[in-house]
């Protein structure tokens, strides 16, 4: 990661191909902060719309959350901030190089690449062999998952950096690779991809009505006509041949049968994509190769045979065995064939690039680095049945190694950093249970009629919910040793006994099953604590803005509203107050428990004339804790408040629900101020 | 440990009075795990005056309030102490937050200052739980525990009674304080549980009350440091 000495991440971000901070965007979501965590996202990964709706979710895979209830919904959240349309242009590189490097593959390696580059200060010359960029995300992803505008939305980004795109060029045939260098060129980077399907190599897979479903597809994207028929068979089990299936359906197929040849269990898909495809009524037959395609001139009929599962092949999933005697026939139109491609390398071989055994162009992992120098290359055509997010590391990755190969560098890669270990048991159930948030769908009447986005979106308000879901892992609370007293404070406040002080350290450690609730932080008595995580300062700023606004404007008397974010009931409460008038600011806080006094008495001291504190009900408390320590510490704020001599009304606690009474309160206070006037003033 | 307890705002505010600037310095000792004076109380301190000077400006004579808050390891050492050396120059008096063995060693370090005590020490207890602390030692010079069951009369009887209980046991509580439980009563149950009531039996010979102030030399400690 950025910081050397971090070896430990997040799951989420230890899990990631290109290692994208999850946590910490997430973690900006949650405070509504949507800019900076849009940035956040950017600055690693140009493919955020992409990213956001067909990435494999690995750090998903890996939230710590799911031992709780669910996993943190990382990817929609990432695609809630790419829908934003935040306007928010990228950096120009610092200084310019002279060296021009060519880019083979405009698809997400070979963008990532040019991006990366580009922002280096690199010109980067992209040739595609398709007359649009974005390689299988274009022609292999249907646009129902990943609609052309979201994915031109990422390429543009890239492409305005001032990478040239040359479409229509297929290197090795209008183009040998030696001329690019003898253009000029200085590096090349190959990212073709896999475009050529694998064959079944079955009796009768030559009859017209067998089409790769990448061919559907590429017609499709090209706005070809595609008579489809009525019954379609779809060979496969991954993501591909879900979308042939799904997009049969789409344009005119009445039936849509998937024969996988292992059980539901090993199917290389999305699970999302799987019960969609299931809505719309795709029939699967599992357990089930095809042995035969029959048909006069065409396709009629596909002969099939069941299997069982056998011993794990080498690819860890169970090896499927045909069982004899069990053939049965299915009556199809047409069959589409989605087992998986490989790269076309003839150009490249013939160049003097190694390839290898299982028809992949050699490469170094580390840094992509080809056999022949000044070639690099990345994506599908090094690693068949990649992901999204692996292309966009590997192009990144290249990227790197390309810089210090045209500077005369040893190349330097980014550290991967190990995950965090698991919550440990006994913390399981002291975090409190939510649900996920849900993403609504099209229904599946409308589905079906063209190609629409199935998968709705998030609004502000529930991709702030979800956020607010993340346990900030690796984030939490730290302990400075040479402050620590070793007095326990921690260890007794903390709701779920997090820290610890051991005979032999002397001082308290606060491990990584920390949630951030900020109340050791807040009561530790030697203020040795604080919290890792950068986004979040316990409301500091935020006041500071707030008391700021104030001094604009002449408006009496001041109120300082504190509201819990993760309350749902002080959602949109801040807005409302901020148009309210001149009198009200609110400074939200990620859980009242996070409030120190002193932050209290500071907007005091910066001459508000009242504090109101607005927490949820005490059973709503995300940290559990969180609310009765904050009362508690109110209610002896109250007493100091007291002895300073200052109105007991200057200080009040209000529930933020329901709201229509909360704002009569405050208004009622407003008018007791009035007549108090302020506190500076009182004699 | 020393427990402490914070003196009242009364008492502080009276201790400022029209002073422009002061300083407020806790102790990261007893203090601080017994939080009354640690980092934490002496920024909360702080802000309290200056909020409070902020409101009574006119009585204060429109003075504006300047707090320096600083904490040192612990205010009963030397070293530590002098590491404060050439601090609170402007400062027209100090508030210890501190037992009174801190407050004193500040004295002896600013003897042109004035410094106040911030909290009272009140006695040398556990914590029972967290928050409630009680009275364990008083120091007394002449530890007997070893003879008592490991409970020390000295300082949980009202009456520091070495040969008890007395008369006023009522019940295991004792009779100056009902929320008190009768160390007496405690200390033969526990030697009936040991077994080992028989060594009730022994009278406790009158104790050696030492002579005050105390002194403690430990000679094998002392560090004999050149002149310079």
């Amino acid at each position: 990661m950025d910081n050397p000495n971090i070896i430990e991440e997040a799951p989420c971000i230890a899990a990631c191909a290109i290692n994208q901070d999850a946590r910490d965007y997430v973690q900006l979501i949650a405070r509504g902060r949507f800019e900076e965590a849009f940035q956040l996202v950017r600055s690693k990964n140009p493919f955020p719309a992409s990213c956001g709706r067909i990435c494999t979710r690995r750090c998903e895979e890996a939230c710590r959350r799911s031992a709780v209830d669910e996993p943190i919904a990382i990817a929609w959240l990432k695609r809630f901030l790419a829908d934003k349309d935040l306007d928010l242009p990228q950096e120009k590189p610092p200084q310019e190089y002279p060296e021009k490097i060519a880019i083979i593959g405009a698809g997400p390696a070979g963008l990532s690449a040019a991006n990366d580059l580009a922002l280096m200060g690199y010109q980067c010359v992209i040739f595609e062999e398709l007359l649009e960029p974005g390689g299988m995300l274009s022609v292999g992803v249907p646009r129902y998952r990943l609609p052309r505008q979201s994915l031109d939305k990422d390429i543009n980004e890239t492409l305005s950096l001032g990478v040239e795109l040359r479409t229509g060029v297929k290197i090795g045939k209008d183009l040998p690779i030696d001329s690019l260098f003898q253009e000029g060129f200085k590096a090349v980077f190959v990212a073709i991809g896999a475009h050529r399907p694998s064959r079944l190599n079955i009796p009768g897979e030559d009859l017209p009505g067998v089409i790769p479903a990448l061919e559907l597809f590429r017609k499709i994207s090209i706005g070809g006509g595609v008579k489809i028929g009525h019954k379609v068979a779809i060979i496969g089990g991954g993501d591909t041949a879900l979308d042939a299936a799904r997009t049969a359906l789409r344009i005119g197929a009445r039936e849509a049968s998937l024969v996988y040849r292992r059980s539901l269990e090993e199917m290389p898909c999305e699970e999302e994509g799987r019960r969609e495809a299931e809505e719309e009524g795709i029939k699967f037959f599992l357990l089930a190769a095809p042995v035969e395609i029959l048909g006069k001139n065409k396709v009629e009929t596909l002969k099939c045979i069941r299997m069982r599962l056998g011993d794990p092949d080498s690819s860890g999933r169970r090896r499927p065995i045909p069982i004899p005697g069990s053939e049965f026939t299915l009556e199809v139109d047409k069959v589409l064939v989605a087992i998986g491609q490989s790269p076309e390398l003839d150009t490249f071989s013939k160049a003097g690039i190694r390839i290898t055994p299982k028809d992949l162009i050699g490469v170094d992992e580390e840094t992509m680095a080809t056999s022949r120098p000044g070639v690099f290359a990345g994506g599908d055509a090094v690693l068949v049945g990649g992901t999204l997010i692996e292309a966009v590391a590997h192009g990144k990755r290249a990227a790197r190694a390309i810089h210090s190969y045209l500077r005369g560098e040893k190349p330097v890669m980014p550290q991967r950093p190990s995950p965090l270990k698991d919550l440990s048991p006994q913390r399981l159930s002291l975090i409190k249970r939510t649900p996920r948030e849900r993403m609504s769908t099209l229904p599946v009447e409308s589905r079906l009629r063209d190609f629409g986005e199935v998968e709705l979106g998030y609004s502000d308000q529930l991709a702030v919910a979800e956020a607010r879901r993340c346990l900030n892992c690796g984030a939490g609370a730290v302990v400075d040793p040479e402050l620590c007293a070793a007095c326990l404070t921690c260890v007794r406040v903390c709701p779920y006994d997090v820290p610890e002080i051991s005979q032999e350290e002397r001082v308290a450690k606060i491990g990584p099953d920390c949630q951030s609730c900020g109340i050791c932080v807040v009561e530790c008595p030697a203020r040795a604590i604080t919290l890792k995580d950068r986004y979040e300062d316990q409301g500091r700023i935020a006041l500071e803005r707030a008391l700021q606004t104030f001094s604009l404007k002449d408006g009496r008397p001041r109120i300082i509203t504190f509201l819990c974010q993760y309350d749902p009931h002080c959602a949109g409460l801040s807005q409302v107050l901020d148009e309210a008038g001149e009198n009200v600011r609110a400074v939200e806080v990620s859980c009242v428990g996070k409030i120190d006094p002193l932050l209290i008495l500071k907007a005091f001291e910066m001459g508000v004339d009242g504090v109101v504190v607005a927490a949820c009900s005490p059973g709503d408390c995300p940290f559990q804790k969180g609310h009765s320590w904050a009362k508690k510490r109110f209610d002896h704020l109250v007493v100091h408040i007291a002895a300073l001599g200052m109105e007991r009304q200057r200080l009040q606690w209000f529930s933020p629900s329901p709201r229509e009474q909360f704002l009569r309160k405050l208004g009622g206070m407003l008018e007791e101020l009035k007549k108090l006037g302020a506190v500076s003033s009182h004699n | 440990m020393i427990v402490a307890r914070p003196k009242s705002f009364e008492d502080i505010k009276r201790y400022v009075g029209n002073r422009k600037k002061v300083a407020i310095v806790g102790c990261g000792g007893c203090v601080t795990v017994r939080p009354v004076g640690g980092q934490k109380q002496v920024q909360e301190l702080a802000a309290l005056l200056r909020l409070w000077a902020k409101k009574e400006a006119l009585t204060r004579g429109s003075q504006p309030l300047t707090i320096e808050e600083e904490t040192i390891l612990r205010q009963c050492e030397p070293e530590f102490i002098n590491s404060l050396e050439g601090r609170f120059k402007d400062c027209e008096a100090i508030i210890s937050l501190a037992c009174g063995v801190g407050v004193q060693c500040l004295a002896d370090k600013f003897p042109e200052l004035e410094v106040f005590p911030g909290v009272d020490a009140v006695f040398m207890g556990a914590t029972i739980e967290p928050g409630l602390y009680w009275e364990r030692c008083v120091g007394c010079g002449n530890c007997i525990i070893g003879e008592t069951g490991g409970l020390c009369p000295v300082s949980r009887c009202a009456k520091s009674l070495l040969n008890g209980p007395c008369g006023g046991s009522l019940g295991g509580h004792c009779e100056v304080s009902p929320e008190t439980p009768c160390v007496w009563q405690l200390i033969y149950e526990r030697m009936e549980q040991r077994g080992n009531l028989g060594a009730l039996d022994r009278i406790m010979p009158i104790k050696d009350w030492s002579v005050r102030p105390g002194r403690l030399v430990l000679e094998h400690l002392r560090v004999e440091k050149k002149e310079s």
